[in-house]
C-alpha cells in the first residue's frame, strides 16, 4: 500500500512537470503585463505540432531528434510568444481593473484564430510519434515497472525548477524581474527597461510552454483541440498559487499533480472525471480562504 | 392640451418604429421558410442570453464564464426529469428553473466576493462542474448527449409565438431591472466598488442579487434552446457557449440596453451563415474579436448613438 502511495507520487510529480513548465509563462507573463493570457494553451499545442512536423520533414535520428524537441520545437513557439506580446502592447494601456477582462476576451479571440490556424495547417487528424530509445523502456522500482519518460519528465520539471529558481533570486536580472513586478513605475524611473524584461519574459514563458508542448505530445498525442483541454488545468495551478508569483507556481504545479494522480488511484472506480472533481474542489476551497492564491501578491 | 399634442407628436416616429418592430417580428412566420424561421427562433434565444450576460458583463463590468453552466444545468433537469419519470413538460421546467436558482444562490457568494479575472475564473470552475458531471454521467448521456422532441417541424410557427412573447416578456423585466434605482447601484458598483461601500450600500448583496437574476434569466434562455434544438449535451454547459453571447455583446456595444439585441441578432446570424459554408468559423469569431477589442471596444451602438446625437445638434 505504501510502496503505491510511493509510485502515485512520481507519477504525480511527473504530471506536475508538465503542469510547471505550462503554468509557469502564464504566471510570468500576468505579473509583467497583468495579462491573463488565454492563448498560452495555444502555445503548448503549437510546442506539439512544431515537434512533430520537424520530425517528420528532418527524421528521428537520435541526438538531433532531442536537439529538435528540447530546443528548436520550443525556441519557435518563442516566437510566437513574442509576436504575441506586440499584438497585445497597445490592449493594455489602461487602468488595471479595465485592461485585465480586456486583455482576457482579446486572448481569447487570439486562441480561436490560432485553433483555426492550426486546423488549417495540420487537418482535425491527432498526430502521435514514436517513442525514441532511450526513454521507450522502463524501470523498475519498489518491484514495478515504471516508464522511463515519466523520469525524464521529472528531472526535467525539477532541473527547470531549480534553474527558475537561480534565475529569479540570484541573478541580476531576476532581481530587477521581482522589482518590475513589485512595482512597474517605479522601476522604469529607476532605469529598469521594461519593454526589454517583459519581453525576454514572455519569450520564457512561451519557450516553457513549448517544451512542455513538445513533450507531451512525445508521450501522448497532439491535435488542435489540445489547447482547450490544457488551458483550464493551467488556470486553475497558477491561480491557486498566486497569479504572478513564481513560488506559487511551483507549488500549485506539483499540488495538483500530486492530487489528481493520488485521486486517480483512490477512486478509479468512479471514473476518469472525478480527478477534475477533485482539482474544482481544491480551487475553490483555496479561493474561499485566499482569494489572492495561496502566494497571492508575493513573488 | 396642446402641450399633450405636442409630446405625442414628439414621441410619434419612435412609436412607428416600435409598431413596425412588433409588426415585423408578429409576421415572420408567416412569409419566411422553415428553415429561416428556425433560426430565427435560435436568435431570439441567444438575444434573451446575451441580454442577461449583459447584466452582468455591461453593468457590473465582470465577465461569468459560469453562465454556461447554468444554461446547461436547466436544460439538463428538464430533459432527464421528463426522460425518466412521468412529470408533465411544463413543472419539469419548473423544477430546471429552480435547480438553476438552487445553484446560483449556492455559488453566488463565493463567485461575488470575488473580482476581475478571478471573478471569471472561478465562474467557470462551477459552471465547468456542470459540464463535467453531465459529461460523464451515463444517464445523462455522456458525451453524446439526449435527443428528446417535444415539438415536431409543424408546430414550428406556434413555439415561434411562445419563444417571442416568453422572451419579450423577459427582456422586458431585464428593461426595467436596469432602469431601477437597483440598477443605479450596480452601475457604480461596477464603475468603483471600493467608494459604494464607503457610501454604506452593502456591495456584496447587490453582486449576489444581479448574479442570480442574470443566471434565472440564462436558464430560461437554456430552456427553450434545448426544446429548439431537441437535444441536449455537455457543450452546452461548456464555457465555449459563452462565446455567442459575449461576442454578441462586444459587438453591439456593453453596457447599453440595446447592445446585446442588435449585435447577437448580427453576430449570430453571421455566425451561422458562416458555418454553413466553412467549418473554420473559428477565424471569423476570433478575428471580430480581436478587431472589436482593438479597433472599436465601445461596440457598435454607443458609436452610433454618439453619431446620431451630434447630427441632431447640428440640424437646428
Amino acid at each position: 500500500m505504501l510502496e503505491d502511495i510511493a509510485i502515485q507520487l512520481l507519477f504525480g510529480l511527473a504530471r506536475g512537470s508538465t503542469l510547471f513548465l505550462l503554468a509557469v509563462g502564464l504566471s510570468l507573463i500576468y505579473g509583467m503585463l497583468n495579462v491573463l493570457n488565454f492563448a498560452h494553451g495555444v502555445l503548448f499545442m503549437l510546442g506539439g505540432f512544431f515537434a512533430v512536423s520537424l520530425l517528420s520533414v528532418l527524421g528521428v535520428a537520435q541526438p538531433a531528434l532531442w536537439i529538435i524537441l528540447l530546443l528548436i520545437a520550443p525556441f519557435l513557439v518563442s516566437l510566437v510568444g513574442v509576436g504575441f506580446k506586440f499584438l497585445l502592447t497597445p490592449v493594455v494601456k489602461g487602468p488595471r481593473e479595465i485592461t485585465e477582462v480586456k486583455t482576457l476576451i482579446f486572448t481569447i479571440g487570439l486562441a480561436m484564430i490560432f485553433s483555426a490556424l492550426a486546423r488549417t495547417i495540420w487537418g482535425a487528424d491527432i498526430y502521435s510519434f514514436p517513442k525514441p530509445s532511450l526513454i521507450a523502456g522502463s524501470i523498475n522500482v519498489l518491484g514495478r515497472a515504471i516508464p522511463a519518460y515519466d523520469f525524464l519528465l521529472v528531472g526535467l520539471g525539477l532541473g527547470i525548477g531549480i534553474f527558475l529558481i537561480l534565475l529569479f533570486f540570484k541573478t541580476p536580472t531576476g532581481v530587477l524581474t521581482r522589482a518590475y513586478q513589485f512595482d512597474e513605475r517605479i522601476a522604469a524611473a529607476m532605469g529598469v527597461d521594461t519593454g526589454r524584461l517583459s519581453l525576454i519574459m514572455f519569450a520564457l514563458g512561451s519557450f516553457l510552454a513549448g517544451l512542455g508542448g513538445s513533450l507531451s505530445a512525445l508521450v501522448g498525442t497532439v491535435e488542435f483541440l489540445t489547447w482547450k483541454k490544457v488551458i483550464l488545468e493551467a488556470f486553475i495551478v497558477a491561480i491557486i498559487g498566486g497569479l504572478g508569483s513564481f513560488r506559487g507556481v511551483l507549488l500549485g504545479a506539483f499540488l495538483i499533480g500530486i492530487i489528481e494522480s493520488l485521486v486517480i488511484f483512490f477512486f478509479a472506480r468512479f471514473g476518469p472525471w472525478i480527478s477534475w472533481i477533485a482539482i474544482y474542489t481544491v480551487f475553490v476551497i483555496v479561493l474561499i480562504f485566499r482569494p489572492k492564491g495561496i502566494f497571492g501578491g508575493r513573488f | 392640451m396642446v402641450e399633450g399634442f405636442r409630446k405625442f407628436t414628439k414621441k410619434f416616429p419612435q412609436l412607428i418604429l416600435w409598431f413596425i418592430l412588433a409588426a415585423f417580428l408578429l409576421l415572420l412566420p408567416t412569409f419566411l421558410p422553415l428553415y429561416y424561421l428556425i433560426h430565427s427562433i435560435d436568435v431570439i434565444i441567444i438575444i434573451l442570453f446575451a441580454v442577461s450576460f449583459n447584466l452582468l458583463y455591461g453593468y457590473m463590468k465582470e465577465i461569468s464564464f459560469g453562465h454556461a453552466g447554468f444554461f446547461g444545468l436547466g436544460a439538463y433537469t428538464m430533459v432527464a426529469l421528463t426522460k425518466y419519470t412521468e412529470v408533465n413538460l411544463f413543472i419539469a421546467m419548473a423544477i430546471g428553473m429552480l435547480f438553476v436558482l438552487l445553484y446560483a444562490l449556492l455559488v453566488s457568494p463565493l463567485v461575488t466576493r470575488l473580482s476581475g479575472i478571478f471573478f471569471a475564473l472561478c465562474s467557470l470552475a462551477f459552471g465547468e462542474f456542470i459540464a463535467i458531471i453531465v459529461w460523464s454521467s451515463r444517464d445523462l448521456g455522456g458525451d453524446v448527449g439526449l435527443h428528446f422532441s417535444f415539438i415536431t417541424l409543424k408546430e414550428m410557427k406556434i413555439f415561434y409565438y411562445i419563444v417571442l412573447s416568453i422572451a419579450s416578456i423577459c427582456i422586458i423585466a431585464m428593461y426595467k431591472i436596469v432602469n431601477s434605482p437597483f440598477s443605479l447601484a450596480i452601475r457604480a458598483i461596477g464603475d468603483n466598488m471600493s467608494r459604494v461601500e464607503c457610501i454604506g450600500i452593502k456591495v456584496l448583496r447587490y453582486r449576489m442579487a444581479i448574479f442570480i437574476i442574470s443566471a434565472a434569466f440564462t436558464g430560461i434562455a437554456g430552456l427553450l434552446y434545448s426544446i429548439l434544438h431537441g437535444i441536449v449535451h455537455p457543450r452546452i454547459a461548456s464555457w465555449e457557449m459563452v462565446t455567442s453571447p459575449l461576442v454578441g455583446t462586444l459587438l453591439g456595444g456593453a453596457g447599453i440596453f440595446s447592445g446585446p439585441i442588435i449585435g447577437t441578432a448580427i453576430y449570430y446570424t453571421l455566425y451561422w451563415k458562416i458555418g454553413g459554408i466553412t467549418s473554420h468559423w473559428e477565424y471569423f469569431t476570433g478575428g471580430l474579436i480581436v478587431i472589436l477589442v482593438i479597433f472599436l471596444p465601445k461596440g457598435i451602438m454607443p458609436t452610433f448613438y454618439t453619431l446620431f446625437k451630434q447630427k441632431l445638434k447640428k440640424e437646428p
